[in-house]
């Protein structure tokens, strides 16, 4: 009897360990050169995503910034720290920010996989908040990974759009892509959130309630969004 | 030959067959048609216990394969940002691309800094975006890691700083002689900043000799204006308003530095209906003119005068008696004669003698055609075989103390009474300065890395004169540097490249401002050269016939790897040649009646003997090839080469002379000895009928249509429906048309397909095996002249499933007909994935890794796949392509068989170098996966994207694919079905359209336009 469900035991268990965090590495914060502080630079100083991600609203790739930019504000402040002492020698040197021992660069918290072609500035443009790929960046001391980045999960929000998209389409003012940075601006300056914002906020998909979802007429006159198309594999993988 | 005669007695078989194998159906050829993987070996006989153990243990090992926790990856920023270039988006640059000596206009694609692939530039009237193989494949050369990477001396490492140090100083030496004893030897120079930095070494140094050389050169065009009009000039055609070209054993849809323009003018005149150009082609080897010609005969190269001299006669340019040769009949030179004098043009090929471009440009002069003629944009015209044999008669003699040899390969190139490698070693002072070590670097003493044309900074002509300048795209890989850096810096001329560059330019671009937007159009405006009036006159030309009987060889560039200069280009090693759809080799060239007269078939050995040199080769029986005339690729047979080549190929350069270098009489013998040659002629063949349309214009303007006659219609009976979908939310509906009345056969497409979507190549032995990785293959078939009516789709044609490979009969006189050169008819077909809307490869997929979108692409998705080739087994277009190993560079598997080809980089330095080439937004796929044609979908991804963002539909024409991009002819059409007004709709409206297979239910998203001849009415049907 359990010699006959020694398989099965060891599949399930075997997919709660692919699932779990510990392959994931959701939620685990990664050793950086300088200890940054999102939660600082975000949610304390009001920085806008965009100053040090300039890219994302017109590349597929929101970038890292270079060492100049962290030197734009760190040369008139902070400037003895030693926690900063990384950033100030390749300012100097010109070569790329080490860590200690040695290695250059940073260690990549949020990857998708090689196979995965993924678009930042359509996402923005569609109306997806940051936080809700990338969990509550604005909280995070030392930057982990918020969501596991599996297909399924990703699949979650590409087969049900009506169900996450952010953006509000009563809000005429707005274009998707202005909403997605007002929140963040609402988040800073601590205006009202909605039930959904908070949610989102909080890290959370923001899952909109069944009187909330969208039409898919919505979705393709506001969004410029063809459902079903979605789920195409090329959209992703090619 | 004999058996394929006996074959064809009295057999009915196919009116398009796409080798000798096909018409007499020989095994080999039945092979390739039933099994879709041939020469596999069977599974070896195991029990079922065994199979279930296997099929378990792999199971479980996949899985296992999965487990494992991934390194963590870093992520290096910049330290300060490079203005206007966001990470992840490619920019295009303008620059120009050396070929011949002359330049060619490109557009680069880069990524992040590396460029990763060329296209025309659109702007520039030499190629109005289109381009060709060469210019595909260029990219390639760059990124070869066997370019010469140190600067040496006898063999061992030194410094560029050593060698200036010696140049200076011997320089210094030569102050008092005048600089006698140097020789400098360059290919033919046009460049004004490069011609101006000579000078200058020739101003100081007046007794210094400067030679130039280039294989594939211009000396009889030059010798035959001088002789017409008194004065060497550059005659440029404007095939765009000629009703009739006659072109006298030339390409000049391949071979020309003006090709790319060439093509393209003279495809718009190809529109079916009144007033549909016709073209009339003479020559000696079978080219892609040749292919495409309304009226073709193949003759010996020493004939080709006579014919020349007729026509002239004929239109009153001179006077003239001479024979005609077999296969031209004084009614056809009065047709053709009647044709040229109502608005046509004569062109002549480089190959041919003085005296017939003499000719030509009389008659061209006589019947005004429209051809202007510039000055030479070359900046000191020499004869450039008379110039080697100069420095070559110097060498032999021992007057040469310092030879400095620019690019080129002058020991393996130079013809073979020259000796020239005999007396190199002898020289006290030898300087190579070339991209790659080769049997000429070998010889000297000093080797210094040249830059590539993407690292440095140039200003090149176009044929008529206009200035296409030249940006570096990176920074040198290999610290090469320029022939004009090198120049520059033995004369203690230490400014950057750019600045002599713009020194040049001054006058016509003063400021920053002019010489930036130069370098964003890629040519400076106004630069063109004003033509020339000109006048004929043909008197003292003597015009006898001086054909010596006997046996010719007609020596040509290669159609692939050209003088040789790609040879060590894997992509175009691996490029079937147009015609032959041979890889890997160049083997001689034959016409079937003497391949039976010598005894010998393909991969058969024969020796030819010229000049005091034998050759030893295999053949290749080429249908249309003229008779008692083989046909001599040159560039290949390298012995000191890189990685890739290993000494693939046969060389003949060293059969020409300096009086014969282009035909000459050979003795040709058979011998024992075979070499088996990896031709793709045979592999991806269909079964089934009707997969060319071809008709005459006469035929086509009855009833708009080339149907054939007979032909049985099938009803679009399906239960696959999309349509609402598409009408509801208005998903594009993609769809391609090929004209094949505008394919001349030349694989631009093919190799631009190669670079844009990280096309392995996979060696000679694996192309042998018929596993060539191109998503697009240009299929060419044979047809016999009067092989019945062209839309006739014979008889008693029942059901296609029952009788395949019938589409028309050929009689028994049209089988004799096969072996007669002047009756073979081509036609090409390029073939990819047709996108079917019911595909065949789908339901049977098990784990549906190939499925449909939305927008009626059929999918194919790597990662899911398991190899099973299903889909391929299934699909009737033959265009899926399997991984058998891992064939992108530096894969550790072992290939059978001696081998060749990227693969043979297998160091970590190559490796991560050849990387760089690959297109970031296209997955390098692995092992064991299925590929196919994707139309491009990293393109229509990126235009959906930004369509979306810009909150508009995609525009008609916004999305172009790599092969419709680079196309010369604009054969391609690609667009949106759903879309009445689009390009590609109204393609399909066309009369001419038609479906391949569609007798299967496939509903192809490709199809094609028929093909469409213009024979004269006064003679026989095409």
């Amino acid at each position: 009897m359990l010699l006959g469900l020694a398989p099965f035991i060891l599949f399930y268990a075997g997919s709660t360990i692919s699932r779990s965090s510990y392959n994931t590495k959701q939620g685990v914060p990664l050793d950086q050169p300088v200890p940054f502080s999102h939660k600082h630079h975000v949610r304390e100083l009001g920085i806008d995503c965009r100053y040090c991600h300039p890219s994302v609203e017109e590349s597929g790739t929101a970038g890292i910034p270079p060492t100049e930019t962290c030197m734009s504000c760190h040369s008139q402040i902070w400037t003895n720290s030693p926690l900063l002492e990384p950033v100030r020698t390749s300012f100097e040197t010109g070569e790329p920010i080490k860590f200690r021992n040695g290695d250059k660069g940073w260690n990549l918290v949020n990857k998708v996989p090689e196979f995965v072609y993924f678009n930042h500035s359509v996402h923005i443009d569609r109306g997806i908040a940051c936080n809700q790929c990338h969990g509550p960046v604005q909280e995070m001391h030392i930057t982990f990974k918020g969501k596991p980045f599996a297909m399924a999960w990703c699949l979650e929000c590409h087969r049900e759009p009506e169900k996450f998209i952010y953006a509000d389409p009563a809000n005429t003012d707005m274009t998707p892509r202005e909403q997605v940075f007002d929140l963040y601006r609402k988040i800073q300056a601590g205006d009202p959130l909605t039930a959904r914002e908070k949610d989102i906020e909080r890290g959370g998909m923001g899952a909109r309630k069944n009187d909330e979802m969208l039409t898919e007429e919505q979705l393709e006159k506001f969004y410029r969004l063809k459902k079903k198309q979605l789920e195409d594999c090329w959209i992703c993988h090619r | 030959m004999s058996a394929i005669r006996q074959k064809l007695g009295g057999k009915s078989g196919s009116a398009y067959w796409k080798g000798l194998e096909q018409l007499a159906e020989t095994d080999e050829f039945k092979e390739w048609l039933d099994d879709e993987f041939p020469h596999r070996r069977s599974i070896p006989e195991v029990d079922r216990r065994s199979v279930l153990k296997l099929m378990g243990a792999s199971m479980a090992l996949a899985g296992l394969a999965g487990c494992r926790n991934l390194p963590q990856e870093k992520v290096i920023p910049f330290v300060r940002d490079p203005e206007n270039r966001p990470p992840g988006t490619a920019l295009h640059y303008a620059t120009a691309m050396p070929f011949g000596g002359y330049g060619f206009p490109v557009i680069v694609e880069s990524h992040e800094g590396r460029p990763t692939k060329l296209d025309g530039n659109p702007d520039h009237p030499a190629s109005r975006g289109l381009s060709d193989c060469f210019v595909q494949a260029a990219i390639l050369n760059m990124y070869d890691p066997d370019r010469l990477g140190d600067v040496s001396q006898k063999g061992l490492i030194n410094t560029w700083d050593s060698f200036f140090g010696m140049s200076r100083k011997m320089l210094e030496d030569m102050k008092p002689t005048g600089g006698a004893g140097f020789h400098l030897l360059t290919g033919a120079v046009t460049s004004p900043t490069l011609f101006g930095q000579i000078q200058r070494f020739l101003k100081s140094y007046p007794n210094a000799k400067w030679h130039q050389y280039e294989v594939v050169n211009n000396d009889h065009e030059m010798s035959g204006t001088r002789m017409a009009f008194g004065e060497s000039v550059q005659p440029i055609y404007r095939f765009a308003e000629a009703r009739a070209v006659l072109s006298l054993d030339g390409c000049f849809m391949a071979t020309n530095p003006h090709t790319v323009a060439y093509a393209r003018d003279f495809a718009s005149t190809r529109t079916p209906g009144q007033g549909m150009s016709r073209l009339w082609a003479v020559e000696s080897s079978p080219t892609l003119t040749g292919a495409f010609a309304d009226h073709r005969v193949a003759i010996s190269p020493a004939e080709v005068l006579q014919v020349a001299a007729a026509v002239a006669a004929k239109l009153g340019v001179m006077v003239a008696n001479v024979d005609l040769p077999g296969g031209v009949t004084s009614k056809w030179i009065d047709a053709l004669a009647q044709d040229l004098s109502r608005g046509g043009l004569v062109y002549v090929g480089a190959h041919q003698s003085a005296e017939v471009h003499a000719i030509a440009h009389a008659i061209n002069k006589k019947i005004g055609a429209p051809v202007d003629y510039y000055p030479l944009a070359e900046r000191a015209p020499v004869m450039k075989l008379d110039s080697l044999a100069e420095l070559a008669q110097a060498l032999s003699g021992g007057k040469v103390r310092t030879l400095m040899i620019a690019g080129g390969n002058p020991v393996y190139s130079a013809p073979g009474d020259l000796k020239f490698g005999d007396f190199l070693p002898a020289v006290p002072t030898s300087i190579y300065l070339g991209d790659s070590a080769n049997e000429t670097s070998k010889l000297c003493q000093w080797v210094l890395p040249e830059a590539n044309f993407l690292e440095t900074w140039g200003d090149l002509p176009t044929l008529d004169g206009t200035i296409t300048l030249q940006q570096p795209l990176i920074e040198p890989l290999h610290k090469g540097k320029s022939l004009l850096e090198v120049l520059a810096l033995m004369m203690k001329d230490t400014r950057p490249s750019e600045e002599i560059v713009r020194e040049t330019w001054k006058s016509v671009l003063p400021d920053r401002i002019t010489w930036e937007q130069a370098l964003h159009d890629g040519f400076i405006k106004g630069t063109q050269a004003q033509p020339k009036e000109v006048a004929a006159s043909l008197a003292g030309l003597d015009v006898s016939p001086k054909a010596a009987s006997g046996t010719y060889a007609v020596f040509l560039p290669d159609p692939t790897i050209w003088d040789g200069s790609y040879a060590n280009n894997g992509w175009m090693q691996e490029l079937p040649k147009p015609l032959t759809k041979m890889t890997w080799d160049n083997p001689v060239l034959i016409s079937p009646a003497t391949a039976e007269q010598l005894g010998v078939q393909f991969e058969d050995h024969v020796q030819v003997t010229a000049n005091g040199v034998t050759v030893e080769a295999p053949v290749f029986v080429q249908p249309g090839h003229p008779d008692n005339v083989i046909t001599l690729h040159m560039g290949g047979g390298r012995t000191e080469t890189g990685k890739v080549l290993g000494g693939v190929g046969f060389d003949f350069m060293k059969l020409r002379s300096t009086r014969h270098p282009d035909f000459a009489v050979v003795q040709v013998e058979k011998v024992k000895g075979k070499t088996p040659l990896a031709t793709a002629q045979l592999h991806h063949s269909m079964e089934g009928r009707d997969i060319i349309r071809e008709g005459t214009v006469a035929d086509f303007m009855k009833d708009n249509s080339l149907e054939p006659e007979n032909l049985h219609h099938f009803e679009d009976v399906t239960l696959y429906n999309l349509t609402k979908e598409w009408e509801k939310y208005g998903y594009p509906q993609y769809g391609m048309v090929i004209d094949l009345n505008l394919c001349v056969g030349c694989n631009a497409c093919v190799s631009a397909c190669q670079s844009e979507n990280n096309i392995p190549t996979v060696g000679k032995g694996e192309v042998s095996r018929g596993r060539e990785m191109h998503w697009i293959r240009v299929d060419r078939y044979y047809r016999v002249k009067d092989a019945g009516k062209m839309r006739d789709v014979g008889t008693g044609a029942g059901s296609p499933w029952e009788s395949p490979a019938q589409s028309g009969s050929i009689s028994p006189k049209a089988a004799q007909d096969v072996l007669d050169p002047n009756s073979t008819m081509t036609v090409f077909q390029p073939i990819m994935c047709m996108h079917c809307e019911t595909a065949p490869c789908e339901p049977v997929c098990p784990v549906a890794a190939t499925v449909h979108s939305h927008e009626g692409l059929n999918q194919m998705v790597y990662n899911r796949c398991v190899g099973t080739r299903y889909c391929s087994n299934n699909c009737p277009y033959k265009v899926r392509r399997f991984n058998y190993y891992n064939y992108q560079f530096g894969s550790r598997d072992q290939i059978p068989g001696k081998d060749y080809g990227q693969r043979n980089f297998q160091n970590e330095q190559d490796i991560k170098l050849l990387r760089l080439l690959h297109n970031p937004d296209v997955t390098v796929r692995s092992r064991g996966v299925m590929e196919k044609c994707t139309y491009c979908v990293q393109r229509i991804n990126e235009a959906r994207i930004v369509a979306k963002k810009e909150k508009r539909e995609i525009k008609d024409g916004e999305i172009v694919t790599a092969c419709q991009q680079a196309c010369p002819t604009q054969a391609i059409t690609f667009g949106n079905l759903a879309d009445p007004a689009s390009a590609v709709t109204r393609a399909r409206a066309n009369g001419r359209n038609y479906g391949l297979l569609t007798e299967l239910n496939t509903r192809p998203r490709t199809t094609y336009l028929g093909r469409v001849r213009n024979p004269h009415p006064a003679l026989e049907t095409a």
